[in-house]
This record gives C-alpha cells, sequence and structure tokens, in this order.
C-alpha cells in the first residue's frame, strides 16, 4: 500500500473509531444517570 | 512486503484499541443499564384502584367519600398503600386511566409521580393530599417561598435499607461504616471484610425519599462518589418494600446493619436500627374537608391495616 492511501485509511479508522467511542460513552454516561440503581447493582459482575 | 505487514499491523491495532475500550464501557456500563431505561420501574397499570388483578392487597371498609374528592398522589414506594386507600375510601368512577398512554388522565382523582413532583404538587395546589417520606430542605424552601404551610401527619413507618449484588460477600455493615463508605473515607471491600475491589457507592436524584433519608442518616457529612466507583462494586439504598416488595429483583441482597436483618419482624419490634416515618402531607389552607376525613380514615383500624397488609408497618 502507498504511504498516502495507508494515512488515508488509517485517519478514517481512527475518525470512525472516535466517533463510535464518543457516541456510546455518551450513551452509555446517560443511560447510568437514568438506569434504575436496583437494577443496576443486580447486573453487576462479581 | 515488510512495510505491508507494518501497515496491516498498525490497522489492526488502531481497531482493537477501540473495540477493546468499547468493550469495557459495554460490560461495566452498556449492558447494566439496557433493559432498564427509567428512574421509575413500576407500571401504574400493576396498581390500578379496583382491578381486579391489582397488585395490592384489599381491605373492605364502610367508609367511602362523597362529595369533593381529594386527588391523591405520592412516593413510587408507597404506590401499593395509596391504591388500596383509593379501592377502599374513593368512588370508582373517580379513578380515570388512559391504557393508550398507560397514566391516569389529569382529572383523575388518583396520579401517580414520584416524591420529588408530589410535593411540588400538594404545594401548588395540583394535589390534595400525598404520601411521602419527610421532605428535602429544598422541598420545605419551596413551600416557604410559595408561602404555603403543609401539614405531616405520621402514618406508618418503613426502613431504610442497603442493598448490594447478591454474590458480594459482605452481608452486614455498621452505621458508622456505611457513613465511612459514603463520605469517602472508606473506598474499598476489603475494609468491611469483603473482596479486594474498589466501592462504587450509588446515591439517588436529590430530592426524592430515599436521598432525603439518607442526607439525614448521614448527619451533615458530605456524600463523597468515588471517580473510579464504575470499575467497582456497587451499594445502594432504598425503602425496605420497595426493594423487597415491589421491585423484587434476585440479583440483589439487603445488608443487615448493626448485624441487625431488615425484616419485618425486626422493624415492628423497633431492632432494625434504620427505621422512619412516612407521612401524609396536605396544605394547611385546604378547605376540603374530605382531606381530614381521609387522613382520619388513613389513621383508623381499616387505614392502618391497609399500611400493614401493604408492606409498611402502620404508626398505631
Amino acid at each position: 500500500m502507498q504511504p498516502k492511501s495507508f494515512l488515508k485509511l488509517f485517519y478514517v479508522m481512527l475518525g470512525l473509531g472516535l466517533i463510535i467511542t464518543v457516541a456510546h460513552a455518551a450513551y452509555a454516561l446517560y443511560a447510568y444517570d437514568n438506569s434504575s440503581i436496583i437494577h443496576f447493582v443486580s447486573k453487576e459482575l462479581w | 512486503m515488510k512495510t505491508k505487514v507494518k501497515q496491516i499491523a498498525a490497522l489492526l491495532l488502531t481497531a482493537a484499541v477501540f473495540i477493546s475500550f468499547n468493550y469495557v464501557i459495554y460490560a461495566l456500563i452498556t449492558s447494566r443499564c439496557g433493559i432498564n431505561f427509567e428512574t421509575r420501574i413500576i407500571e401504574p397499570e400493576r396498581y390500578l384502584p379496583f382491578d381486579a388483578n391489582a397488585g395490592y392487597t384489599r381491605v373492605e371498609s364502610d367508609f367511602e367519600l362523597d362529595g369533593d374528592i381529594p386527588v391523591i398522589d405520592g412516593a413510587a414506594a408507597l404506590v401499593p398503600v395509596y391504591s388500596a386507600i383509593v379501592d377502599s375510601a374513593y368512588p370508582k368512577e373517580s379513578v380515570k386511566f388512559d391504557y393508550a398512554t398507560e397514566s391516569y388522565t389529569q382529572d383523575s382523582a388518583i396520579r401517580f409521580t414520584d416524591t420529588i413532583k408530589a410535593y411540588k404538587g400538594v404545594t401548588d395546589g395540583d394535589v390534595d393530599i400525598i404520601l411521602c417520606a419527610a421532605p428535602s430542605e429544598q422541598q420545605k424552601q419551596y413551600a416557604q417561598d410559595q408561602g404555603v404551610e403543609l401539614v405531616y401527619v405520621p402514618i406508618g413507618y418503613e426502613a431504610f435499607v442497603f442493598f448490594v449484588n447478591e454474590n458480594n460477600p459482605v452481608d452486614n455493615l455498621t452505621k458508622e461504616q456505611i457513613k465511612d463508605i459514603y463520605s469517602g473515607e472508606i473506598t474499598n471491600w476489603a475494609d468491611v471484610g469483603g473482596a479486594d475491589r474498589i466501592i462504587n457507592p450509588l446515591d439517588r436524584p436529590e430530592g426524592s425519599g430515599s436521598q432525603t433519608v439518607m442526607l439525614k442518616f448521614m448527619g451533615g457529612r458530605e456524600i463523597e462518589k468515588n471517580a473510579f466507583g464504575i470499575f467497582g462494586g456497587a451499594i445502594g439504598f432504598s425503602f425496605r418494600f420497595y426493594v423487597d416488595g415491589i421491585v423484587a429483583n434476585d440479583g440483589i441482597k439487603l445488608l443487615s446493619v448493626n448485624g441487625i436483618a431488615p425484616t419485618e419482624e425486626n422493624i415492628r419490634n423497633g431492632s432494625y436500627p434504620l427505621i422512619y416515618q412516612f407521612y401524609a402531607v396536605y396544605r394547611k389552607d385546604n378547605d376540603n374537608e374530605n382531606v381530614k376525613r381521609l387522613v382520619d380514615f388513613i389513621l383508623s383500624e381499616d387505614g392502618q391495616k391497609i399500611i400493614d397488609e401493604n408492606g409498611y408497618t402502620p404508626i398505631k
């Protein structure tokens, strides 16, 4: 792969990864704030 | 060829970092919130007055209100009690439920909100009487700012409980240990006889009945949240019947406090150390005579039996 093509692919992957991660983190925070704490504790992994 | 291998490795490594990070968020948070995306987890239909299959215990009574029917609301944890009161004392036609929106209509004599909205509703005059835990400082201040005097009539007792995951090895905490956990002085379960794991002390929205009781229990000590608590084992608080009788989630267990389990017997004999009153609350200037008649009914033998039969401890 040409260095230019590789960088293009790398930045696309980085951008997509960041968008998905930020969206997931925002959703998780919202869900955490709005979830029943009883349900949240019951699903804890031990 | 060597460059190509390095390029592919770099791309795979980047993907692996994102996948791993998102998996950790999913395992620790998202998967535990998924199917229960509501703060309130009670379906009002389950406690619909006059419904033969309703989830509260009926008590037969000769008392029935007529004329100006008081609008009643209250804490989510007390919905079996005030639904049973409506069943016993209200005319059937005063209950209006919209099955499409799964909520009571605005002209219904019974509402179903929560402590925060109920206190606002009774202060603003939108409802006549509410059944709730004691008010928060903000709720008292709001009433004062509106020039409203609220009357608080104790009608029953309930245990304030702490719960953890059923697999957490800790079964008992002292009151002092709980205060130390919530003020950030104890941060690991190993310090209270449990596993070596961070403690995640969970709290509730400000103004909710359980949060107000928690602040009272803390006696002025600030609640400190652990920034890394999400990686640890949680502890939460609520009222006993809400956890044990209404939500009844098998994945959690109630903790003993000072060695005393929050059983019905220990609440009745007063040995469980965290027992609080709950109240019928109304505006002092409410001139609907049925409000006081209703309070008298709640304090009567039949009214106290309703409280008793629906999971709580009567005041008399």
